[in-house]
């Protein structure tokens, strides 16, 4: 069986070219297993197995996702491999990498 | 430290130009870009882009990005992934890569670096699902990810919906002004509400436009101007494109939103002026003749803000807030910032500054004119200490 890349993966662009498949990689959102691209935004592997919540807020708890996409909002901040505050909407996936929902300012973990 | 005799900040359009223009005078240049690979905006846009050059006439954005990646010279070293935070007196850059740190000394710099999306805040506009256009353009092109499936547009950008039909996105509603939305959802976006009428959608897009990004410049203390088209101040610029701090110059969106021929022509005439070359009236009256009207700015309305909105993302600061500080009397978006720690954030205030100048407007009357952006200072993006510390290693040593 081939590994699922997400169901929110567009296949047969009407404009764009087809492109060269990525090498398929493993990595883990809160201790859950899945499969993206590697080389990807870590925020564009999340997004396509639909998980919109990347960290919460300070004080609020309030809940935060992608929003300006270039890193330029600190929406998409969250813990990789034990170090907070990674800009996943600019960071790159790699196969094994730990990815953890942030709480509030982060805190190091155990990578 | 290194040193260089031209340094780019940014690899769109306007700073590809200027990096094969300078080339082309044997100058040695260094072009640094955030983002993984050269083009800009460009890579992940779908509409027909007009020249000149010929050669990108006609072609979707993301094939003029590649063909203006493509003819970039071998001489240029262009540092892709790489983040320029902070832009110090004697022209010098600070840089942070995935691995490393460096200060980069420049006898010319030319800033690049485009724009971010214009955004406004309405009840619901911090649940995950509302985003900017482009951070839905980047998902659905360069990564062929769906952010969503129900989409509402806010603003008049009839690109973007057929963008999101072709990735497979229904387009819910579409509503020229951010003033009319309501959005709620249990932790994520579930529906909007507009006059009335609630929409079941899993993402809004902030379609407004876009703003200019000069932040660099701001550290380096260049004089600014008001300008009605961008609705908010900008960088000073010279006949050719020279801030008030000799050596700097901003090219492109960065100076005032353009489109791709006249960010192309700008990159062109700066750096032709950075390097003493020779057809400097040459490049000033191609760009000229490519100049168009641009209407001023929408102003939309923040009577009607909740006390409760929240207007600051990322330090969590309130309309009330807000309002009590310019009742209190703050006269400026500093002051604001002193008062609430709105803006004192890393994004510094990208987000909300718009909305700020605005409140201060409609409550207080200050013209915009006068209302100049906040102290922007280094860090301009989430820099490890461990990284900075790096920069530091020359004088411990």
């Amino acid at each position: 069986m081939s590994p699922n890349l997400g169901a929110y993966r567009i296949v047969g662009h009407p404009l764009l070219p087809e492109r060269a498949a990525g090498e398929v990689v493993r990595f883990s959102f809160d201790g859950r297993e899945l499969h993206g691209i590697a080389g990807e935004p870590i925020a564009a592997a999340l997004l396509a197995h639909g998980i919109r919540v990347f960290r919460t807020m300070p004080e609020t708890g309030e809940p935060r996702g992608l929003f300006s996409g270039v890193g330029r909002s600190l929406d998409g901040l969250m813990v990789v491999d034990g170090v907070p505050n990674v800009r996943v909407a600019i960071t790159p996936l790699a196969a094994g990498m730990q990815v953890r929902t942030q709480q509030a300012l982060g805190s190091w973990e155990d990578a | 430290m290194r040193q260089v005799e031209v340094a780019i900040i940014g690899a769109g359009p306007a700073g590809l130009a200027a990096a094969a223009q300078a080339s082309r005078h044997g100058a040695q240049v260094v072009l640094i870009d955030e983002q993984a690979a050269a083009g800009g905006h460009l890579r992940w846009a779908l509409a027909a882009q007009a020249g000149p050059p010929d050669e990108i006439d006609g072609l979707p954005g993301f094939q003029a990005a590649q063909v203006l990646a493509d003819e970039l010279p071998d001489t240029v070293e262009l540092l892709a992934g790489t983040v320029a935070w902070g832009l110090f007196d004697d022209r010098v850059i600070a840089t942070a890569g995935n691995a490393d740190a460096d200060q980069i000394r420049a006898e010319r710099i030319i800033l690049a670096t485009g724009s971010t999306d214009i955004v406004w805040p309405f009840p619901g506009w911090t649940l995950p699902g509302v985003m900017t256009a482009r951070a839905a353009s980047i998902l659905m092109h360069l990564h062929r990810v769906r952010p969503g499936e129900r989409a509402l547009i806010i603003g008049d950008d009839a690109q973007l919906a057929e963008d999101l039909r072709m990735s497979g996105i229904e387009v819910v509603a579409r509503v020229a002004s951010p003033e009319v939305v309501v959005a709620g959802g249990d932790g994520l976006l579930e529906w909007v509400e507009l006059g009335g009428e609630r929409h079941a959608v899993d993402l809004a897009l902030f379609a407004l436009g876009a703003q200019p990004d000069p932040e660099l410049a701001l550290h380096a203390r260049c004089a600014l101007v008001y300008a009605p088209a961008d609705g908010c101040h900008l960088p000073l610029r010279s006949e050719t494109l020279e801030t008030s701090v000799p050596g700097v110059y901003v090219a492109g969106d960065a100076g005032g939103i353009c489109t791709t021929a006249q960010a192309i022509a700008e990159g062109q005439l700066a750096s032709e002026a950075a390097v003493g070359g020779t057809s400097v009236g040459k490049l000033r009256a191609s760009l000229t003749a490519l100049h168009t009207q641009r209407q001023t700015a929408p102003l939309w309305s923040t009577g009607a803000f909740p006390d409760d909105l929240v207007i600051d993302r990322e330090e969590q600061i309130t309309a009330g807030e807000i309002r009590q500080a310019i009742s209190e009397g703050a006269l400026t978006i500093n002051d604001v910032k002193r008062r609430t720690r709105a803006g004192m954030g890393v994004s510094q205030g990208i987000f909300s500054s718009r909305t700020i100048a605005a409140m201060l407007h409609a409550q207080a009357g200050i013209p915009l004119e006068e209302l100049a952006p906040m102290t922007a200072r280094p860090p301009a993006r989430l820099v490890s200490l461990e990284h900075m510390a790096a920069l530091f290693t020359d004088v411990l040593a």
